[in-house]
């Protein structure tokens, strides 16, 4: 019996395809890359396999380390940086059917959901509960929760309850061989216990390279009582960076969205609404929930803290449209066609110099630039500065991928980091992380002996050739790309 | 044949396209059939990678993709109900992308058979049943609805096939005429009224279109009526939307979903229409809401109808298809009728006794589903619950 035989009668013809259209459109994940560039990895699966239960992921996973197969685990290929791409072939493993919510705890607010399931659908079940998602990606429509905690769990609701993986409970993972292992924090001290030598905290946020999430208990925040967005308009980008940081600090939001002028000429550009006046050089964006006198002195400080720093707190309405519109940062590609994007953790302290940079950048390429920023933490932004280029023009669109290599320099200088790796960034992590590297690569050796899970990431960027791509390599034509950037 | 015909809109809204994903899992034939070419985002990046296949770059590099028949079925497992295009963050007309996509997959002959005996029927007999089309006008035989067939009119009803030839839903064409008749309007059938075309813009075989679109307009025209009532939302869409845009004829009268004007008779004419004791639930139909704009209309008449109207989990511009568009009933039958299946759950979910509609084959679709379990609400167009209430039939 071959692999692919083996395969079909676990799970059914059905749930095999290796034709050619299912081939080609399962090679890639957010990120469009040239075709120069993509011919270095073999991107494409040589088959997608579909799984129904966890017990089947298991299966392949033990069927494909016999075989010694690479293995792809996918969701909805919500993220930018490669991560459910293949760089050697193998079999993409599509985890998106996996997508029941198996258990919700009103009593004791928990909520029991398979990898699968899409964040916005979790969201919508708890409409009428008392609780909510303690933190959820500003993709919450598609991005599927094992993603997101393969990936980061940094997102809205993150500035108030941190991290995904310091909300959850309770994981079912599956190793590269296949065995299936449940891990848990202690319900007291919320301090992850290890089993079979690993914990849950070093599996989240490991990019698919150690494990897959096959389910996930999530702790649920509480409601409150009322919930309020609010948003602010400021004339200058630095009065409203401040601001962002003084808010995040002496109140507290679930969430902070900061975006600046180039974001909101983008999306009026794009034919969208925005708030703010038209030469705003930045809004604030922020939500509160809880009991209704909290929220309201929190709203009270946070029109203080805006007057304090030259801007205007805008309407109601406005702050209830904005909100609903969080979910949709890019409307702004429409002005593009394409958006070179870098994705960056920078202290809130940082986020001044650190898009002065990219406009510096954006400037020296002659492409326009605008910003979209989420406070995560008391001192911790994500910063993603969009680049507005066209893929239709090739060298000029990697000599702005280039750019994004020279704005990750930057920040990694100024104490800040790419928030992940996959293919596109694996040449930083051990420049930006190099206790987290030294770890993953420490795990990857112990769980993943002959490198089948999603092999080539992270920690180096597999290519077709088995080896992988060089860091000077990359260095050398990245630079050698800017450097013609006026040429092209 | 297929990306080359794109207009420059069309070719730039590929590259447009985020792949974000936000139209995959709200898609309903994605829902049955889960694989990323079945989903509105998959065909985007599939012909993205088509645009790009051609000269010595693809030879070298690739994508190398191909138009096969496994793509040409992907195509019309789609409802075109739009609803991907009101997800999508940067706002891709897909509903026209798809259509011009079929053209594109008549023109290489890969479209199923379904399209070429829809398209059959249409020409031979002016009528998507393929039918006599001298039986148009049998539903006003049975009813006994007093029906007008005049040379002038103020207003032209146009019944459109479904209501006129399906017989579980002839009834919306007598409540219709009944309607009118009871608000005295002076209206009249079109005396040799064929199909609106709809069928044919939807599956791409647009070849004999104009013929269509010529014909009805000219018999509209010589009754020199000011307006065009119908209560087909397909219709009304290709009567306003198509025949501009693929026949290049401009109606000089105003077309009107029936809704519109049963919220005119409520809130102008002030007509009174006794409240039905039950709770009742409403279904957009994607031609009508999504894709036609009429979403307020309906809910006004329906809050004037009944105690009580209830909102499904998903409506308005999020409404769920009811899977009886875009031809996907002709060319994936069990898909079709489990997207109905799931609508008709999703209005159970409600409580509701009754679920409205305001569309023939919406109607269709659901009284299907309905008959396919045990237990189920009842499901009514908006023209039979006004004229139920109003007592006319």
């Amino acid at each position: 019996m071959t692999f692919l035989s083996e395969l079909k009668s676990l799970l059914g013809v059905e749930n095999i395809a290796e034709n050619n259209l299912e081939r080609l459109v399962y090679d890639h994940d957010y990120a469009p890359i040239p075709r120069e560039i993509m011919i270095m990895f073999k991107n494409r699966p040589d088959a997608i396999v579909r799984t129904m239960s966890s017990d089947q992921v298991c299966e392949v996973l033990r069927i494909a380390h016999r075989y010694r197969v690479p293995v792809t685990p996918r969701g909805y290929a919500t993220w930018a940086f490669g991560g459910a791409m293949p760089t050697r072939g193998g079999v993409t493993l599509d985890l998106t059917q996996l997508n029941h919510i198996e258990q919700y705890d009103e009593k004791r607010g928990l909520l029991k959901v398979q990898a699968g399931v899409v964040w916005k659908k979790a969201m919508d079940f708890l409409d009428s509960t008392k609780w909510q998602l303690p933190v959820y990606p500003s993709s919450a429509p598609s991005a599927t929760v094992g993603g997101f905690a393969a990936t980061g769990g940094l997102g809205y609701g993150s500035l108030r309850n941190g991290r995904l993986k310091d909300n959850v409970i309770q994981a079912t993972v599956a190793l590269p061989d296949g065995k299936v292992i449940c891990l848990e924090r202690d319900r007291e001290t919320m301090e992850p216990i290890p089993r079979d030598g690993v914990t849950l905290d070093q599996l989240f946020s490991s990019e698919g390279i150690l494990c897959i999430f096959l389910d996930l208990t999530i702790r649920l925040a509480p409601r409150g009582e009322v919930q309020a967005p609010v948003i602010a308009s400021f004339y200058r980008f630095e009065d409203a960076a401040e601001a962002l940081g003084a808010i995040s600090k002496e109140t507290a939001p679930f969430t902070l969205i900061l975006n600046d002028g180039g974001f909101l000429r983008a999306k009026r550009e794009a034919g969208f609404h925005t708030a703010g006046v038209p030469a705003s050089g930045g809004v604030v964006l922020g939500q509160y929930s809880g009991d209704k006198g909290d929220v309201e002195k929190a709203l009270d400080r946070f029109s203080e803290i805006t007057v304090s720093h030259s801007g205007v707190v805008l309407p109601e309405e406005e702050a209830q449209s904005e909100w609903e519109e969080r979910f949709y940062p890019l409307r702004v590609k429409r002005v593009g066609p394409t958006l070179v994007a870098a994705d960056l953790l920078v202290p809130t302290s940082a986020v001044v110099k650190t898009t002065t940079y990219a406009q510096k950048l954006a400037g020296d390429a002659g492409i326009a630039v605008g910003m979209d920023v989420i406070a995560v933490g008391n001192d911790q932004t994500i910063i993603l500065p969009m680049f507005f280029s066209d893929e239709r023009k090739t060298l000029k669109f990697i000599s702005h991928i280039a750019l994004v290599k020279k704005l990750i320099d930057f920040t990694i200088g100024t104490g800040g980091r790419p928030y992940g790796y996959g293919v596109w960034n694996s040449f930083f992590v051990s420049r930006a992380e190099p206790e987290r590297a030294r770890e993953l690569r420490s795990l990857k050796k112990k769980l993943d002996l002959n490198n089948i899970l999603n092999p080539g990431k992270t920690l180096e960027a597999g290519t077709r050739f088995g080896l992988p791509l060089p860091g000077v390599i990359y260095n050398l034509s990245l630079g050698l790309m800017w450097a013609l950037r006026k040429v092209f | 044949m297929i990306v080359e015909e794109f207009d420059e809109q069309k070719l730039s809204d590929l590259y447009v396209c985020a792949q974000c994903g936000y139209c995959v899992n709200i898609c309903p034939t994605y829902e049955k059939t889960p694989w990323e070419s079945n989903s509105p985002r998959g065909k985007l990046y599939f012909l993205k990678a088509l645009s790009k296949s051609h000269g010595i770059r693809n030879w070298v590099f690739g994508p190398k993709a191909n138009v096969t028949e496994l793509f040409a079925k992907r195509v019309y497992d789609c409802t075109v109900c739009g609803h991907c295009m009101e997800v999508c963050p940067v706002k891709i007309d897909l509903p026209r992308l798809w259509k011009k996509l079929r053209e594109g997959i008549v023109k290489v002959g890969l479209a199923p058979e379904a399209v070429e005996k829809t398209r059959r029927s249409l020409l031979q007999s002016r009528n998507i049943f393929g039918v006599e089309s001298s039986m148009r006008r049998e539903w006003a035989d049975y009813s006994g609805v007093e029906i007008k067939v005049k040379d002038r009119a103020d207003i032209v009803y146009f019944a459109g096939c479904v209501a006129s030839y399906s017989g579980r839903v002839q009834g919306i064409a007598e409540s219709t005429a009944a309607i009118l008749n009871h608000m005295s309007e002076d209206w009249t059938l079109l005396k040799d009224e064929w199909c609106c075309g709809h069928p044919l813009a939807v599956s791409g075989a647009t070849q004999g279109f104009k013929e269509f679109a010529e014909h009805n307009v000219k018999s509209i025209e010589s009754t020199r009526a000011r307006r065009v009532v119908t209560a087909c939302p397909g219709c009304a869409l290709a009567l306003k939307e198509e025949y501009p845009e693929l026949a290049g004829i401009e109606p000089r009268f105003e077309i009107l979903h029936l809704t519109q004007l049963l919220s005119e008779y409520v809130e102008q004419r002030g007509i009174e229409i006794p409240r039905l004791h039950a709770r009742i639930t409403y279904h957009d139909p994607c031609e009508l809401g999504r894709l036609g704009g009429v979403l307020e209309e309906p809910r006004k008449v329906l809050r004037r109808c009944a105690t009580q109207l209830v909102q499904p989990r998903y409506d308005g511009l999020n409404g769920r298809c009811c899977g009886s568009g875009g031809l996907l009933k002709g060319v994936n039958l069990p898909a079709s009728e489990a997207i109905a299946d799931d609508r008709l759950t999703a209005l159970s979910q409600t409580g509701a006794e009754i679920c409205v509609s305001a569309c023939p084959s919406c109607i269709q679709a659901l009284r299907d589903a309905a008959g396919r379990r045990e237990k189920a609400p009842k499901v009514m167009d908006i023209s039979e619950l006004v004229t139920q209430q109003l007592g006319l039939i």
